[in-house]
């Protein structure tokens, strides 16, 4: 057995979750940063009402099985990051807030050709005071406005970082993850009890 | 499967522990082992154990071994009573962050 097992504090896990419409690259960012290739599970979900354009089963509980794919980042002996892409958000919200809870920050991508898919989610993490990004992935050339045009249409705040990136690409998907962890570091130093120089 | 077999695979889904249900380990908890198994420890129970030497995450113990998370949680609720794995289940959210942790995650990060 290793040495390590039962000597020293085991690490702390920071949790980043990635979340966005169907096939918007959230696997390919997960492989692109995770040392290891990207894990999968399965999970049962339970919600208890579910989409409001469904109200005949609103009072139903439902149990759906999700694949939720992950990967790992060792930052050091007593910390790993986790990052999970969310399943398939055609019903939004069954099984988000067993994977959120405990994040330190999310990334929404998004294609610009399909904008809305990632509607839900800027709205999730928003309500919950949820660090994020948001990353735009581009899937066509031809299709790209600027961010000014972007930003309007998600009607997100100007503190809420919009990158763009390409999702299988290591460099780019870090540059991304950087944003993210840049949005955590200013949260800090911006609120006066965060001041790294404590006063 | 195997281990529907294994007759300690009752679910305790309500034991409680500092007011917290613990088959609800959130998925990050990190599970290490806290001794070398012994051939006592048989199948899934071993293998759980035999994964966690180093310490990973409750979600990939799961997914490593292929077992439901349910299953999971239980064989793990059941390894931690009786001495064989710690689970720790704090994690940090953005707010808990200090700033000293943020940087050297970025400098992580910035060398992957
Ligand atoms: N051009 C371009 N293609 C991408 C990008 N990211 C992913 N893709 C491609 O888009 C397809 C879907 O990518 P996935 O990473 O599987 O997307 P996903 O969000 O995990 O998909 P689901 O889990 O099915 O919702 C794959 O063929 C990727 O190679 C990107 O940034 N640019
Ligand atoms: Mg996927």
């Amino acid at each position: 057995m290793s040495p390590n097992a039962s000597s020293s504090a085991p690490p702390r896990a920071l949790k980043v979750v990635i979340a966005g419409g169907f096939g918007v690259g959230k696997t390919s960012i997960v492989g692109s940063l995770s040392e290891v290739p990207p894990l999968r599970t399965e999970a049962k979900m339970t919600s208890a009402s579910i989409g409001i354009d469904d109200t005949s089963k609103i009072d139903r509980k439902t149990t759906t099985t999700v694949a939720m794919d992950f990967g790992r980042i060792t930052i050091d002996r007593s910390l790993i990051m986790y990052l999970f892409g969310t399943p398939g958000q055609d019903r939004f919200g069954f099984m988000w807030d067993d994977l959120v809870n405990g994040a330190i920050g999310a990334m929404v991508l998004v294609d610009l050709r399909r904008i809305d898919d990632c509607f839900d989610a800027v709205d999730y993490f928003e309500n919950r005071s949820i660090p994020f990004v948001v990353a735009m992935n581009v899937f066509d050339p031809a299709v790209q406005y600027p961010e000014a045009v972007v930003r309007d249409a998600l009607s997100i705040s100007d503190h809420v970082p919009i990158v763009s990136i390409d999702a299988r690409d290591r460099g780019s998907a870090k540059a991304g993850l950087l944003t993210l962890l840049n949005v955590l570091v200013s949260r800090k130093t911006g609120a006066p009890t965060g001041d790294p120089a404590r006063v | 499967m195997a281990y529907e077999d294994d007759n300690r695979l009752k679910p305790r889904p309500y034991f409680i522990t500092a007011g917290k249900t613990r088959s609800d380990f959130p998925l990050e908890a990190m599970v290490v082992a806290r001794q070398a198994p012994t051939p006592a420890l048989r199948h899934e129970r071993r293998a759980v154990v035999d994964e966690v030497a180093n310490p990973m995450a409750l979600v990939e113990v799961a997914a490593r071994l292929s077992l439901p998370l349910g299953v999971v949680r239980v064989l793990l609720e059941e390894l931690s009573e009786e001495g064989w794995v710690d689970i720790h289940t704090e994690s940090s959210t953005a707010d808990d962050l200090d700033i000293d942790t943020l940087l050297r995650v970025i400098d992580a990060v910035k060398h992957l």
